[in-house]
C-alpha cells in the first residue's frame, strides 16, 4: 500500500513539472487575443491595414504600370519578357501581378476585419475610436473594390480568418460585393475625419471617402453591372464634395521651376509636398533619409523620363505615349507637353542632356507627369525608388465625375459645364472661374457627345494616373478604343520591329473578351475548391 | 543501464604485448588456507564493468570447464597453482595463476576484430548478434586516421543509408546527413544526435573533436529508432566520446600538418578571346572606345598579359591539429581528459577555421551500488569568410566567383593597372556588382564566433542485482556571436555600387544564444530465468527544454569605417534584431527485450511524447515499435552449413514522429514592424501590426511509419559479412507550409497534409581478404538504393515548385518541380536542343534570315531570332516557348551511392584507401548561364574558354549558341543545356601509415608511434565540368544540385603522427 502511494505521489509530481515543461510561454510575440488593447495599438493596426496600399501590386507599381498602361494614353516601350509580360496582356492566372493584387487586397481586408473586430477593446475617445473604425470600414470596402472590380465576383470577407482548414471558400455575387462596399463606404463616411482635420492626404478624409464613393457609383452604372440608378448617387456623392468647401483645384505654381499650375501638382508629388486640397488621398511614400530601416519606397516616375544618370533621377522610359493621347490636347493646353515631355535625355553616369523631339515623332514620347529631377536633392536619389507620393484622388477627378453622372442624370446642364470647364481651365494655366474662349467646351453639347468629351476629358487630365482601364470597361469602350490604337501604330512612323512589337499588347487585349477581367489567381483556385474560373481563363 | 559504457576502443597499434600485460586487475585478496583443492569463484567483466557471460573458464591441461552465467559468475575448483583459462569468441584469451585466493575479479579485453561487437543503441548498448533493429556503426578507427576537423566531414559513403552532402567546401559550411531518404517535405530532415545519452537537434558538430569519438552508430529502422519517438524519424546518430580506461595513465598525442589546394579552376577566355567576345557582342561607340582606341586593333590583344585572378583568390592554405589526450583510472575512478587545437587556413583568402576544444570526462565508483560520471566539453570556434555563394539583393553578380571568372583579365595598357583598383572603368557599378574581387574578398568580415559549453553528469544506482536505476542531466549552452562589416573597399559598403549605395560603409554584429536542458530518468531490469530465457525491460521518464535568442544590431553609413565593428554606434542604426523562443519536450518510454536461446529475438518498444510545439489537446504523440530477429544459424538444420558462421534474419515496424516545426507554429502571432508592413502619414513612416503568423491549432505530429526486412550474413569463420537491408517508410500527415487561398488574407499555414514515401535497399559488405602473419587485407563496400516518392499534397495540389533564385531574374522562375507520383526536387525547365542552323530560315532578298513560320521561337519575338541562337523543345506544339514548354529535365537525387574501404597491412605499415560515390544525380551548373554564353548579356564579362568554340558562320557544328543569342535576357525558364550529370566517384581519402615496433618504443618509453600521410579528395572521376560535384548551394530536398560560385572542396594531404605514452 505504502508503495503504491508512493508511486502514485511520483507519478503526480511528474505530472505537474510536466506542466511546467510543456507549458510554454511565446516570449517573442503577442497572440491576437491579447492585442488591440490600447488606442495606439489600434493605429499600429491600422497602420497595417494600410500597408498594401503603398505595396508593389498596388500604387507602389501595379495599379499604374504593370497593370495601368497599354489602354489608349501609353504602352510599354520594351519587348515582352517575363518581367513585362503583364504590359502586353500576356499573362496567365500565375502572373506575379496577377497573384499580388489579389494577394495585397485580401491582406488589407483581413487587417481591416481583425481590427474592426478588435475595435472597441480598448477605452479610449470615442470619436478617435470611430475615426479609427471609419478608416478600416472604408479600406475594407476599397480592396473590396479593387477587387470586384478587377476579377468580378470574389468571395466577400468580412470577418477575419480563423482556421487554416477552412480552404473552400465561394465567391460572392458582384453585386452583393458593390452592396457592402457602398455600405461600408456610407458607413465610414460618417465616422472618419475631415481633410482640414486630418492635414495630409494619406489618411481618408470624409470627402475623400465621398469622392471613392461618386467612383464606385460611376463604376457600378456601367459595365458589367450596368445600375444606372447609380448615376444619380453618384452625382450626389460628388456633389458633397464641392459642397463640403474642403478642396480646390490648384490655381498658382512657382513660376521659377514650372509653368503651370497643373505641373505644380505632381512636382509637389515628386518634393513631397502635401497639396490635400487638390490631392484628396494619396499612396503615401516616404524615403525617411534613406535610413533603410524606416522607408517606404515608391517607384512614381522611375518608369518614365529614360536617364541614366543618378544626380538627375535615374528612369527607364518604359511608358510611352500614344499618338491618340498627344493629339487630344488643344492648342494652349499645358497639359500636354507635361504629361508628355517634348523632350528625352541623353545621359550618360555623369551627364544629362535633354534633346528636343522633331515635332514630326510624336509616337512613342516618354510620360513625364512625374520627373525625377524635382525630387529634393536630399536624400540621395536612389536608383529605383523614390518618394514620390501617388495621387489615388483628385480633386479634378471628382469634378469630372461630377460633370459625367450630371450629364447621364440630367443632361449636359450648366453644373456638368462648368464642373468640366473649370478642369480644362486650369490645363491651360488659366482662371479656373473665369469663362475662357479657348478653354471652354463649346456650348450645345448633345447628352451623348458631351459623354464622349468627358471620357477624352479624363485622359487629358488624368492619363498615367492608372484609371484609364477601368474607365474603358465601366464605359463598354475598352474593345473598340484599344482595336483601334493598332492602325493608329502601323501608320505611325514607328520602325517596323517596333511597330509590331507595341502593337502586340493592343492586339491581344482585344482578341479575347477574357482581358475585361483578371484571371482568378493559380494560387487561390488551385487550393480554394469553391473557386471558378472567370470566363476565357 | 548502462549507457556511457562501451567496448574498448583504443588504437589497434596499442595491443601486443602491453594489451596481455595489463589484463589482469585483482579487486580483493583474501588470505587463505592453502588446500590442494578448494573452490575458487569471481565475476569475469568487460573493462567498461559489464559483466560477460558465456565464457568459458576452464583448468589448463583439465578436463573441467564451466561457463560464466549471465552475471559474469563461475564457480569451479582448483588447486593452488593451476592455470585457469578464460575464453571465448568475443574477448581475448587470458590465463590466471591459482593463488591463495579464493575469490577473482577478471576482466576481460574484447577482441581487436570484434571490437565492432558492441553496438550502442538508444538507452542502452547491445551485442552485435542481439540486434533487431538496422543500426549501422561507423568505422571510427578508419575514420580517425586521416585527420578531418568534424566527424561529419569523414561520414560520407562509410555507412549505408547515410547520405552526406553539404553545401560546398568552405570550411565549417553546414553538412546535411539524410538516412535513409527525405520524409519531410518543408521541414528538417537531419538525423537526431545522441551524444553521450543526451539527445540534440542540430548540434554543431564541430563541437566535438573526432579523436575524442570513441564510436558512431547510425539507427535507421522504426525498431532502432522509435525509442527517440517524437524525433526519431529522420534516424538518429548515436555518439559515445572515449572514457578513461582502467589501466596507468595513457598520453596520445597526435598531430598533423597539412596543405589544402583547390583541385581545379576554371579554363577562361584570354586577352585576346575576351576582346574578340566583346567586339562581337556590343560593337558600340563605347567598346570600339574601349579596347580600339589609339591605333590598337584586336590583334594588339594577342600577347597582352594575362591577369589571373583565380591564382590571386585562390592559395594554398596550411591545417594543423593538434590533440592532446590524458586517460586512465581504476577499479573507482575513470578519467579522460583531452585538448585539441585546430586552425584551418581556407583555400579562398580571408577564410578560414579555428578551434580551441577541451573534454573532461570523469567515472567514479562510490560504492558497488552506486556510481556517477561527469563530462564536460568546451568549444570556441572561430569561422570566418564569407560564403561565395551567397547572394545579396537577389543579383548573380554578387557572388564572389562572379568577380573573379567575369572580371576583365588584363590591364588595356596607358590605361590603369586593374589590380590596384577596386573599380573596372567599364563597368556600370549601378547594375553589376563586380569590383576587384582580391580586394574585396580581403576587406569584407564574415565572423561567426562560437563558444559552446556541455556539462553532463550521470548516477547509476543498483536498487537489486537485475535492476538499475541511471539518472541523467545535462545542460548545452551556445553562444554566437556573428559579426559582419563592409568597409569602402567591399561592394557592400561602396557607395558606388547598387548594393552599398543605400548603406555605405556598414557593420552588423548578432549574438545567437541557444541553450538546452535535458533529464533522463532510466530503469533497467535484466533477468535470465534459465539458460534460455532473457529479459531486459527498459523503463524510463525523460524531460527536456531549450531556449534561444537572437540580439543584434547593425549600422549603416559608418563615418569612421577603420574603427570596424567598434565603429557600428557613429553610424545611421538600422533594425535591432531580438527574438526569443523555447520549447519543451516531455517523454515516457520503455522498451522490452526477450532473447531466446539466443536464437530467436523480440524487441517492443514504445514512447509517448509531450511537446510544448503542440496545443494541448495534440501535445502528445505515441510512438511503438516491434521488432523480431531469428538466428537461424543457431539452429541445428543449420549447423551443416559450415561456411555460414553466422546468419539471422531481422523484420521490424514501427512509427516514429517529427517535430521540427517552429516553437509556436500552432498559434497566430501578432507582430509590429515598420518596413514592408508600415506605412506613412504625413510623411512620417509608422509601424504596422500584423499577423506574422496565421496559426493552426490542430497541429499534431508528421507520423513516419517504417518496415524493415534485413539479414545479416557471416561466412567463413567471419571473414565474409554481409548486411542486407530492404525497407519502406511512409510519412503521413506532413507538416508543410501548405498553400492556403490567398483570400484568407495568409499565403501559407503549418498544417498537416501530404504524404512522401520511400524506398530503399542498402547492402553492405565486409570481407578479410588475405590474413597472413606480415600481410592483410580487408575490404568493406556498401551501396545504398533509395526511391522517394511524394504521394500527396494539399488538397487538389498536384506539384510544388521550388525556384533556385541565383538571380533575381530567376526569383520567379521554377527550378525544381516536386510532384504527386514522382520524387521530390526533379529539375524543370525547358529542354535544350542545341541552335538554330540556317535550314530553320528563309532568307530574305536583302540577306536576312527569317525563321520559318513552322520552326518554334525561343521566347524572343520570332523576328529577332538569327541563325546560332539557342533552341528549346517545343513541348505543347504551339510554335512558342512559355511556361508551357516546362518539363522535367534532370534529377537532383541520386540513384545510389556509397563508398569502399581497402585496408591493407603489412608489417608495420598500413593503408587504407576509401572511395565514395554518387551515381545517378545530376547538378544544376548555373555558372555555365552566366560564364558560357552571358545569359543576361552583361557589359565585358569574361566567359569559360568553352565559350570559344561558340557558334559562328565559320562554325556551324557547335551546339553553343552564337554571341547574344541565348534568347531573352530576361530568361522565362532555366534549360536543360547547364544540367550536368553529377555522378562522381571520388578517392575520397587515403592514409598511409608506420607504426614503429613495440621493441624499438621501449627503449625510448614510448608505447606506440605511428606516423602517418593522409590525403582527401585526392582524385575524383567525373563527367561534371565544373569544379566540384559535391555541391549544393541551396541545399534542400526540393531544391538539390545547384552549383553557383560554390566553395570548391579543396584537395587536401596532411602528415602526422600519433604517439602514445
Amino acid at each position: 500500500m505504502k508503495r503504491l502511494l508512493q508511486f502514485i505521489l511520483s507519478i503526480s509530481i511528474a505530472l505537474c513539472s510536466c506542466n511546467k515543461v510543456l507549458d510554454k510561454k511565446a516570449s517573442d510575440f503577442i497572440e491576437p487575443s491579447n492585442y488591440y488593447n490600447s488606442e495606439s495599438e489600434l493605429n499600429l493596426a491600422l497602420a497595417g491595414v494600410y500597408d498594401p496600399i503603398g505595396n508593389e501590386y498596388l500604387y507602389c507599381s501595379s495599379l499604374w504600370y504593370q497593370l495601368g498602361i497599354c489602354t489608349d494614353e501609353a504602352f510599354y516601350y520594351y519587348s515582352s519578357s517575363a518581367y513585362s509580360a503583364p504590359m502586353f496582356y500576356q499573362y496567365d492566372y500565375t502572373n506575379a501581378y496577377i497573384v499580388g493584387l489579389w494577394q495585397q487586397c485580401y491582406i488589407g481586408i483581413e487587417r481591416a476585419n481583425l481590427l474592426i473586430a478588435n475595435i472597441n477593446k480598448p477605452s479610449m475617445d470615442e470619436t478617435r475610436r470611430q475615426a479609427i473604425l471609419g478608416e478600416a470600414l472604408f479600406l475594407r470596402a476599397y480592396y473590396h473594390f479593387l477587387l470586384v472590380s478587377n476579377y468580378g465576383d470574389v468571395p466577400l470577407k468580412l470577418t477575419p480568418s480563423s482556421n487554416v482548414n477552412s480552404v473552400d471558400v465561394p465567391r460572392t455575387p458582384m453585386k452583393d460585393v458593390y452592396a457592402q462596399i457602398l455600405q461600408d463606404m456610407t458607413d465610414a463616411e460618417r465616422k472618419v475625419n475631415t481633410a482640414t482635420t486630418i492635414g495630409n492626404a494619406s489618411h481618408v478624409s470624409k470627402t475623400a471617402v465621398q469622392g471613392i464613393l461618386a467612383r464606385v457609383c460611376l463604376t457600378m452604372a456601367g459595365f458589367p453591372l450596368q445600375d444606372q440608378s447609380k448615376y444619380a448617387e453618384a452625382l450626389s456623392w460628388a456633389n458633397k464634395v464641392v459642397a463640403s468647401g474642403e478642396h480646390a483645384l490648384r490655381a498658382t505654381y512657382n513660376a521659377a521651376i514650372t509653368n503651370s499650375a497643373y505641373s505644380q501638382i505632381f512636382i509637389n508629388e515628386c518634393q513631397d509636398i502635401y497639396d490635400v486640397k487638390e490631392c484628396m488621398w494619396e499612396a503615401d511614400f516616404y524615403l525617411n533619409n534613406n535610413n533603410t530601416a524606416y522607408f517606404e519606397d515608391g517607384k512614381l516616375g522611375t518608369m518614365s523620363l529614360a536617364c541614366v544618370n543618378l544626380d538627375t533621377g535615374f528612369a527607364g522610359g518604359n511608358i510611352r505615349t500614344t499618338i491618340k493621347l498627344y493629339n487630344s490636347y488643344g492648342n494652349g493646353d499645358l497639359r500636354r507637353d507635361w504629361n508628355i515631355a517634348p523632350f528625352y535625355f541623353n545621359s550618360t553616369a555623369t551627364t544629362a542632356t535633354r534633346v528636343n523631339y522633331a515635332t514630326s515623332n510624336i509616337i512613342a514620347r516618354e510620360s513625364a507627369k512625374w520627373r525625377r529631377y524635382f525630387e529634393p536633392p536630399s536624400p540621395t536619389k536612389q536608383q529605383y525608388y523614390n518618394g514620390t507620393n501617388f495621387p489615388i484622388l483628385r480633386y479634378a477627378d471628382v469634378l469630372l465625375m461630377l460633370a459625367e453622372a450630371e450629364n447621364e442624370v440630367n443632361g449636359p446642364t450648366s453644373l456638368a459645364y462648368s464642373s468640366i470647364n473649370q478642369v480644362r481651365r486650369r490645363g491651360y494655366n488659366l482662371p479656373v472661374g473665369t469663362a475662357s474662349a479657348i478653354a471652354d467646351l463649346p456650348a450645345g453639347l448633345s447628352k451623348v457627345q458631351f459623354r464622349q468629351v468627358i471620357m477624352d476629358e479624363r485622359a487629358r487630365e488624368l492619363c498615367f494616373e492608372g484609371l484609364r482601364k477601368a474607365d474603358l470597361i465601366r464605359w463598354g469602350t475598352f474593345n473598340t478604343v484599344l482595336s483601334a490604337m493598332i492602325p493608329e501604330i502601323n501608320t505611325s512612323n514607328a520602325s517596323a520591329s517596333n511597330k509590331s512589337l507595341w502593337a502586340l499588347g493592343y492586339s491581344t487585349a482585344v482578341s479575347s473578351s477574357r482581358y475585361l477581367l483578371l484571371p482568378i489567381p493559380s494560387l487561390e483556385i488551385n487550393v480554394n475548391k469553391a473557386m471558378t474560373q472567370n470566363p476565357g481563363w | 543501464m548502462i549507457l556511457l559504457q562501451c567496448h574498448s576502443d583504443a588504437p589497434r597499434y596499442q595491443y601486443g604485448v602491453f594489451a596481455k600485460r595489463c589484463l589482469i586487475l585483482l579487486m580483493l585478496c583474501f588470505p587463505i588456507v592453502v588446500f590442494a583443492q578448494k573452490q575458487v569463484s569471481g565475476t569475469v567483466k568487460d573493462t567498461s564493468g559489464r559483466p560477460l557471460r558465456d565464457i568459458t573458464v576452464s583448468i589448463k591441461g583439465g578436463a573441467k570447464t564451466v561457463i560464466t552465467d549471465s552475471l559474469g559468475r563461475f564457480k569451479l575448483s582448483a588447486a593452488k597453482g593451476d592455470v585457469v583459462i578464460f575464453s571465448s569468441v568475443n574477448n581475448e584469451e587470458l590465463e590466471l595463476k591459482v593463488d591463495d585466493r579464493n575469490q577473482y575479479n577478471i576482466i576481460l579485453r574484447g577482441k581487436v576484430k570484434d571490437l565492432d561487437d558492441v553496438i550502442v543503441i538508444g538507452y542502452g548498448i547491445s551485442r552485435k548478434g542481439d540486434i533487431t533493429g538496422s543500426v549501422s556503426k561507423a568505422p571510427i578507427e578508419n575514420i580517425q586516421k586521416a585527420p578531418v576537423r568534424s566527424f561529419d566531414e569523414a561520414l560520407a559513403g562509410r555507412m549505408a543509408g547515410v547520405n552526406v552532402s553539404s553545401v560546398d567546401g568552405q570550411p565549417g559550411s553546414a553538412v546535411n546527413i539524410v538516412i535513409r531518404g527525405a520524409n519531410s517535405v518543408t521541414q528538417d530532415n537531419s538525423p537526431l544526435y545522441v551524444v553521450d545519452g543526451f539527445p540534440m537537434e542540430s548540434p554543431n558538430n564541430n563541437n566535438i573533436n573526432p579523436q575524442d569519438i570513441e564510436s558512431i552508430e547510425v539507427l535507421k529502422d522504426a525498431s532502432a529508432t522509435a525509442i527517440y519517438g517524437a524525433r526519431g524519424a529522420n534516424g538518429v546518430i548515436i555518439i559515445t566520446t572515449k572514457k578513461g580506461k582502467i589501466g596507468p595513465p595513457v598520453i596520445n598525442f597526435n598531430a598533423s600538418v597539412g596543405t589544402q589546394k583547390n583541385i581545379k579552376t576554371m579554363d577562361l577566355m584570354s586577352p585576346y578571346e575576351f576582346v574578340k567576345y566583346q567586339l562581337e557582342k556590343d560593337y558600340t561607340q563605347q567598346s570600339a572606345n574601349n579596347f580600339l582606341g589609339n591605333g590598337k586593333t584586336l590583334e594588339s590583344y594577342r600577347d597582352i598579359p594575362e591577369i589571373d585572378w583565380q591564382s590571386k583568390l585562390f592559395r594554398q592554405a596550411t591545417m594543423s591539429n593538434y590533440s592532446l589526450s590524458i586517460s586512465g583510472g581504476n577499479n573507482y575512478s575513470k578519467y579522460y581528459i583531452s585538448g585539441n587545437l585546430v586552425n584551418q587556413d581556407g583555400t579562398i583568402i580571408n577564410s578560414g577555421y579555428k578551434r580551441y576544444q577541451g573534454t573532461i570526462s570523469l567515472d567514479q565508483v562510490i560504492n558497488p551500488k552506486l556510481k556517477t560520471g561527469i563530462y564536460i566539453n568546451y568549444s570556441s570556434l572561430n569561422q570566418s569568410g564569407i560564403s561565395p555563394s551567397s547572394i545579396t539583393t537577389g543579383s548573380v553578380t554578387t557572388g564572389t566567383l562572379y568577380s573573379v571568372w567575369g572580371y576583365q583579365n588584363f590591364s588595356v595598357s596607358g590605361a590603369t593597372d586593374l589590380q590596384d583598383y577596386l573599380f573596372d572603368p567599364s563597368i556600370d557599378p549601378t547594375i553589376d556588382a563586380r569590383i576587384n574581387p582580391i580586394l574585396n574578398q580581403q576587406h569584407l568580415v564574415r565572423e561567426n564566433l562560437g563558444t559552446n559549453t556541455v556539462v553532463n553528469a550521470y548516477a547509476e544506482y543498483s536498487i537489486m542485482p537485475n535492476l538499475k536505476l541511471r539518472v541523467t542531466g545535462g545542460i548545452t549552452n551556445n553562444l554566437t556571436q556573428a559579426n559582419q562589416f563592409n568597409d569602402t573597399f567591399t561592394v557592400y559598403g561602396n557607395k558606388h555600387t547598387f548594393v552599398g549605395a543605400a548603406k555605405g560603409p556598414n557593420g552588423s554584429v548578432v549574438f545567437y544564444k541557444n541553450a538546452t536542458w535535458v533529464n533522463e530518468n532510466t530503469l533497467t531490469y535484466n533477468k535470465s530465468f534459465n539458460a534460455n530465457n532473457q529479459l531486459t525491460l527498459l523503463a524510463g521518464m525523460t524531460e527536456s527544454g531549450n531556449s534561444t535568442s537572437t540580439y543584434g544590431a547593425s549600422a549603416t553609413n559608418l563615418p569612421n569605417p577603420s574603427l570596424g565593428i567598434s565603429g557600428l554606434n557613429e553610424g545611421t542604426p538600422e533594425i535591432i534584431q531580438a527574438v526569443s523562443s523555447s520549447w519543451g519536450l516531455m517523454s515516457f518510454l520503455g522498451r522490452i527485450d526477450y532473447k531466446l536461446r539466443s536464437t530467436y529475438l523480440l524487441t517492443l518498444s514504445f514512447r509517448a511524447d509531450g511537446s510544448s510545439k503542440f496545443a494541448e489537446s495534440n501535445r502528445w504523440g505515441y510512438f511503438p515499435s516491434g521488432a523480431f530477429a531469428w538466428r537461424f544459424k543457431q539452429e541445428k538444420f543449420m549447423q551443416r552449413f559450415r561456411a555460414l558462421s553466422d546468419g539471422k534474419l531481422r523484420v521490424s515496424y514501427g512509427v516514429t514522429g517529427n517535430n521540427r516545426i517552429g516553437d509556436f507554429s500552432y498559434k497566430s502571432s501578432v507582430a509590429v514592424a515598420a518596413n514592408s508592413q508600415g506605412y506613412t502619414f504625413g510623411n512620417s513612416t509608422t509601424s504596422g501590426a500584423f499577423i506574422s503568423n496565421f496559426g493552426n491549432a490542430n497541429l499534431k505530429w508528421e507520423t513516419t511509419s517504417q518496415l524493415n526486412i534485413g539479414a545479416d550474413l557471416s561466412f567463413f569463420k567471419n571473414r565474409i559479412n554481409l548486411t542486407a537491408d530492404i525497407y519502406r517508410k511512409k510519412t503521413t500527415d506532413l507538416l508543410i507550409y501548405a498553400n492556403l487561398p490567398l483570400s484568407l488574407g495568409y499565403s501559407q499555414a503549418l498544417r498537416n497534409i501530404g504524404s512522401v514515401q520511400n524506398q530503399g535497399l542498402e547492402l553492405t559488405l565486409s570481407t578479410i581478404n588475405i590474413k597472413t602473419k606480415d600481410f592483410k587485407w580487408g575490404t568493406s563496400f556498401n551501396i545504398s538504393f533509395n526511391q522517394n516518392k511524394l504521394l500527396s499534397l494539399t488538397e487538389n495540389q498536384i506539384a510544388i515548385t521550388s525556384t533556385a533564385p541565383i538571380d533575381y531574374y530567376f526569383r520567379n522562375i521554377p527550378a525544381y518541380i516536386s510532384k504527386v507520383g514522382n520524387q521530390l526536387g526533379m529539375m524543370y525547365g525547358y529542354i535544350w536542343e542545341g541552335v538554330y542552323q540556317y535550314s530553320d530560315f528563309n532568307k530574305t532578298a536583302n540577306g536576312n534570315y527569317i525563321l520559318k513560320d513552322n520552326i518554334t521561337t525561343n521566347g524572343n519575338l520570332r523576328s529577332a531570332i538569327q541563325p546560332g541562337d539557342i533552341k528549346f523543345k517545343d513541348i505543347n506544339g504551339d510554335l512558342t516557348i512559355n511556361s508551357n514548354d516546362y518539363t522535367i529535365i534532370g534529377r537532383g537525387l541520386p540513384i545510389h551511392t556509397g563508398g569502399i574501404t581497402n585496408d591493407f597491412s603489412y608489417k608495420n605499415f598500413d593503408l587504407s584507401i576509401f572511395f565514395q560515390w554518387s551515381y545517378g544525380n545530376d547538378i544544376m551548373n548555373a555558372n555555365r548561364y552566366i560564364f558560357e554564353g552571358n545569359m543576361f548579356g552583361r557589359a565585358n564579362l569574361n566567359q569559360f574558354a568553352s565559350y570559344e568554340n561558340r557558334w559562328t558562320p565559320q562554325n556551324t557544328g557547335s551546339t553553343l549558341y552564337r554571341t547574344n543569342g541565348g534568347g531573352p535576357t530576361t530568361p522565362t525558364g532555366t534549360n536543360s543545356r547547364v544540367i550536368e550529370d553529377g555522378s562522381y566517384i571520388r578517392l575520397k581519402t587515403l592514409s598511409l601509415g608506420y607504426s614503429f615496433s613495440e621493441k624499438l618504443l621501449k627503449k625510448a618509453k614510448i608505447k606506440g608511434c605511428r606516423f602517418y600521410l593522409a590525403a582527401q579528395n585526392l582524385a575524383t572521376w567525373t563527367k561534371y565540368s565544373g569544379m566540384d560535384p559535391e555541391v549544393s548551394v541551396f541545399n534542400s530536398v526540393l531544391t538539390p544540385g545547384v552549383d553557383y560560385s560554390a566553395y570548391p572542396r579543396p584537395r587536401t594531404v596532411t602528415l602526422g603522427a600519433n604517439i602514445t605514452f
